[in-house]
Parts: structure tokens; sequence; C-alpha cells
């Protein structure tokens, strides 16, 4: 349930933050766009969730 | 000859030869769809990560990234987190119901009623929409790639892909998609290699280049994402419409097991994350550095060919021509592959739910028949824009068949009224709300201002869906 409740909330959270643009979204974190970074971290996160072993299927 | 025909007959001719070699192992109407179910987990990921990336995953989306930057970046999250859902909640279990797509499942439930017709009526639609958009892209993008006639293009890609399907059914087809998969994720690593050379593999160069060309802009939404409505809308419709696609679903039917299905599912997840990862490199590397080289401009200062020729260029910049044939051929294969999937499971549904218990001659021939009704509509409408059919079959996808298939996979309380609400609701919103939107009432009619601003409609869509279920399930006993 965990899992489930991660995998809807990263992409909705990306979503409203880029609804939202905050200030520091424009910034770089050294030479990366915080903007991109949030992308590759979503990207990141959604892959960890979809490799995370399931409850075995039958 | 060009270089990107001396990649892609090779490829051609190799999978023509696989697809005979298939047919002689297909031999009855079951087995015809399902490869003999013993699609393991590997193979099963690369097809359904072939399946799902069409020229607009590469090209597409490289050129989303020249044209918008930062928005093809958006694009690509929302399309990504649908996988997860799919390992978690769709894969495994459309395995252990032993189901096609979401017309059978609702059949297994509720017999040969309403909604497996409805159901059906749905999943052909979104296929065939699908393949129109699919096969009209692929005339146009061959012409530009091959300098072919744009109904030549339609043609060969239709026959081509008859091969693949009639012949040698799931089994042809998925090895297809699995080889086109390998292609594209080695053609986008080779791409990007090159780009981050070219920048002394210091990513910061990359990117103070790309703000060099188009300012710090280019790494935040543009103006077509401002609103935060429309963005979530894009983003829901982007996740849930991934899994409402019938030619995704269909491959769960040819793993052995659920555990492979879910396999499967994690392969394609990891390969889909690689490409839109590489297209990032790729995108921003065409946007940073193309400007410089007028070779690749048009006399008006436009990219020559279109936006979606980026990545192209690109590859004609680092690689030279031959590197650029090779991406060329990558994408004729990626556009074959996917057009097959989409004609095999339009011929499935019409087979298997609207006109079932005939041989393997009637599958052949109506795959024959829809490829070449496809291809004709394609021709006639070559000159329309039909992006809005792509919207429409992946609101579709989203509003009416994603509800119905998790509420049937989930929910006991479904109804059979329920699932029908379900369908028609979810169909009847999305089609009402896309024609009302920018996207047609504006663009298509010419109307001034939309009589609904969403250009996406899941957000309004899909709750309605699930609210029509709950209403209608309460008021009928559930069989």
């Amino acid at each position: 349930m965990f899992r489930l409740f991660a995998t809807a909330a990263v992409p909705a959270l990306y979503y409203l933050l880029l609804a939202l643009q905050p200030g520091w979204l424009a910034a770089r974190a050294g030479a990366w766009p915080v903007s991109v970074l949030l992308a590759l971290t979503a990207f990141a996160l959604l892959l960890l969730l979809a490799l995370w072993p399931a409850r075995a299927a039958r | 000859m060009s270089p990107a025909l001396a990649f892609f007959i090779p490829f051609a001719l190799a999978t023509l030869a696989l697809s005979h070699w298939a047919a002689r192992r297909t031999g009855a109407a079951g087995a015809f769809f399902s490869a003999g179910g013993r699609v393991g987990s590997a193979l099963g990921g690369f097809a359904l990560a072939g399946d799902y990336l069409s020229a607009a995953a590469f090209l597409g989306a490289a050129g989303l990234y020249y044209q918008a930057g930062y928005d093809s970046l958006a694009y690509a999250v929302g399309t990504l987190a649908g996988w997860p859902l799919m390992t978690q909640l769709i894969a495994g279990r459309m395995r252990e119901e032993g189901v096609f797509g979401v017309g059978e499942l609702l059949a297994k439930r509720f017999g040969d009623a309403a909604p497996r017709k409805l159901a059906a009526g749905v999943s052909l639609t979104i296929s065939l929409f699908y393949l129109v958009v699919q096969l009209v892209g692929a005339g146009k993008l061959l012409g530009l790639l091959f300098g072919f006639d744009y109904t030549l293009a339609v043609l060969l890609v239709t026959l081509l892909t008859l091969a693949y399907v009639a012949g040698g059914g799931m089994l042809s087809t998925t090895w297809v998609q699995a080889i086109k998969a390998l292609l594209l994720v080695g053609c986008a690593l080779v791409l990007a290699t090159l780009t981050m050379a070219r920048f002394d593999w210091q990513i910061g160069g990359l990117f103070d280049a790309a703000a060099a060309a188009r300012g710090e802009a280019v790494f935040l939404p543009s103006k077509a994402l401002a609103s935060p409505l429309e963005l979530m809308s894009l983003g829901l419709g982007l996740t849930l419409g991934l899994l409402g696609l019938p030619h995704v679903l269909m491959r769960f039917y040819c793993a052995p097991d659920a555990r492979r299905a879910q396999g499967a599912a994690r392969v394609a997840t990891l390969l889909i994350a690689l490409v839109f990862s590489l297209n990032f490199i790729d995108g921003f590397g065409a946007l940073a550095l193309l400007p410089g080289h007028a070779e690749f401009f048009a006399e008006d200062g436009t990219l020559k060919g279109g936006s979606n020729m980026a990545a192209l260029h690109l590859a004609q910049l680092l690689g030279g021509p031959l590197f650029a044939g090779f991406v060329a051929a990558v994408a004729f294969a990626t556009i074959l592959a996917v057009v097959a999937g989409l004609t095999l499971s339009a011929t499935a549904t019409l087979t298997r739910e609207l006109l079932p218990g005939r041989g393997l001659a009637f599958v052949r021939g109506c795959a024959l028949t829809l490829a070449l009704a496809a291809a004709a509509v394609s021709i006639a409408f070559q000159q329309q824009n039909i992006a809005v059919l792509l919207g429409f079959a992946f609101a579709l996808a989203a509003s009416a068949n994603f509800p119905v298939l998790l509420l049937a996979l989930y929910w006991p309380g479904l109804s059979a009224t329920g699932a029908a609400a379900t369908l028609a609701t979810g169909l009847a919103a999305s089609l009402m709300l896309i024609v009302a939107g920018p996207g047609v009432w504006v663009a298509v009619f010419g109307f001034d201002a939309p009589l609904q601003p969403l250009a996406n409609p899941a957000l309004v869509s899909v709750p309605l869906a699930f609210a029509a279920a709950a209403l209608a399930s309460r008021s009928k006993e559930t069989p």
C-alpha cells in the first residue's frame, strides 16, 4: 500500500511543484538546473518503485 | 544507396525472415495472439518497451526539447509514472485473469453482456485512432528521412507490418518490437555519448550552452503548460492513459505466469526510463549545438524538416552521414514495430471480442482489412491535423478503459451496469471535453475561445467515470 501511495505521490508532487513554480525551481544546484534535477529525481524514484520487489504474484 | 536504406534493408530482411519462421510455428488462432504463452520477462520487457516507444518518444521528444525545452521532460515524467502502476496494479493481475484485454476481463466477470461489446468498441477505437496517427506520421517522417512519396511510405509500412502481423502474429511482432527497442536504446545511448563528448563530459557545459542559446527559461515549463490545472490534467492523462492502452495490455497475455508478466513490466520501465534519461541529453544537445550550423536550417530560420528532425540533424553533426543513416533506419524500425503492435491489437479486439469463433484465415483476413483501411484513411487525411485523434485515443484510454479495468480487477462491488456506465461516461466525457476544449473548438472549428479551458480532459473525465461506476453499481444488485 505504501508503494502504491508513493507511486501516486511522486508524479502528483512533481506536477504540483511545476504548477506552483516556486522561485528556487529556476535556480541552479551547482551545474544542474533545479527543475531538471527535480525531474530526474522523479525518474529515479519511479524506477525504484517499479523495480522494488512486489508481493509475489501467482 | 543512402546510408539510411543500407541500414534499414538488412533490418527489414531479417525481420521478414523472422516472421516466416514465426508463421511456421503459429498453428492456431489462440497461439497466434499469445505467442504460445512463453514470452519471458526479458523478451517481454523489451517487446513492451518496443510497443510503447513510438517515433514520438525519440524523434518527437528530442524535437520538443529543441522547440520548447523543459516541456519535454515534464511529459516524460507523466509518461514514465504509469509504469510503476502498471507493474504493481495491472501486469500480474491481467495475467492471473488470463485475459487479452478489457473486453475479455469484463466477459469473464459478467458474461457476454453489453459491457464486453462496449469495451471492445472503445479498445478498437483507441487502437485504430492510434494506428491512423502513426501511419500519417510514418508517411511524413519517411518522406523526410528517405525522400519517399507519402502514399508509397504509408503503403510500404502497411505491407511490411502485415507481413509481421498476418504472417507470424504475436510471436514475430514480439521479436520485431524487442529488436527495435534494443536498437532504439543503442541509438539514444550513442547519440548521448557523442553529445557529452562534445562538452568534455561536463554536464554543466551542456546546460550553459543550452542557456546561452535560449536563456535560462529553457529549464522551466513553457507558456503552453502555464496553467496549473492543465499541467495536473496532462500528468494524470499521461500516467493513466498508459494503463488503458490495449496494445500494451495485450502483452501480459503472452507471459507464462503473473510473476513474469510483472517482470516484463519492470524490464520495460527500466528501458523506457533509460531512453527518457538519454533523450534529455540528446534534446538539450540539439538545442545547444545546432544553432551554429546553417546547413540544418531553412531560409526562414526554422529547422529543416521541422523540429522532429532535431535528433537526426544532431546525429549528422556529431556522427556524420553514416550515423545519421543509422538513426533514420532505427526511426523507420520504430514506426514499423509500433504499427505492427497496433494492428495486432485492433485485429485481436475485432476477432476475439466482436466476431469471435473463426479460424486463423479469418483472423489474417481481418488484419489485412484493418491495416488497409487504416492506410486508406491515412492517405485521405494526410493534409489534416490529426493530432487530435491521438489526444482522443489517450483520453479514452485514461477515462474509459483504465477506470473499468481497475475496478473490474479490484472492486467486487462493480456490477455489469456499473461497468457499462463507467465506459459510457468516460467515453462521453472525454469526447465532449476535447471537442469543447482549445484543441478542437479553437484550433479546428476556429472559434475565438474554448467552451472549457482544458486541452487534456483527464482531470475531469477520470473522476466522472469512477463516480458513474459507484452510482450505477449501487443502483443495481451485483450479479
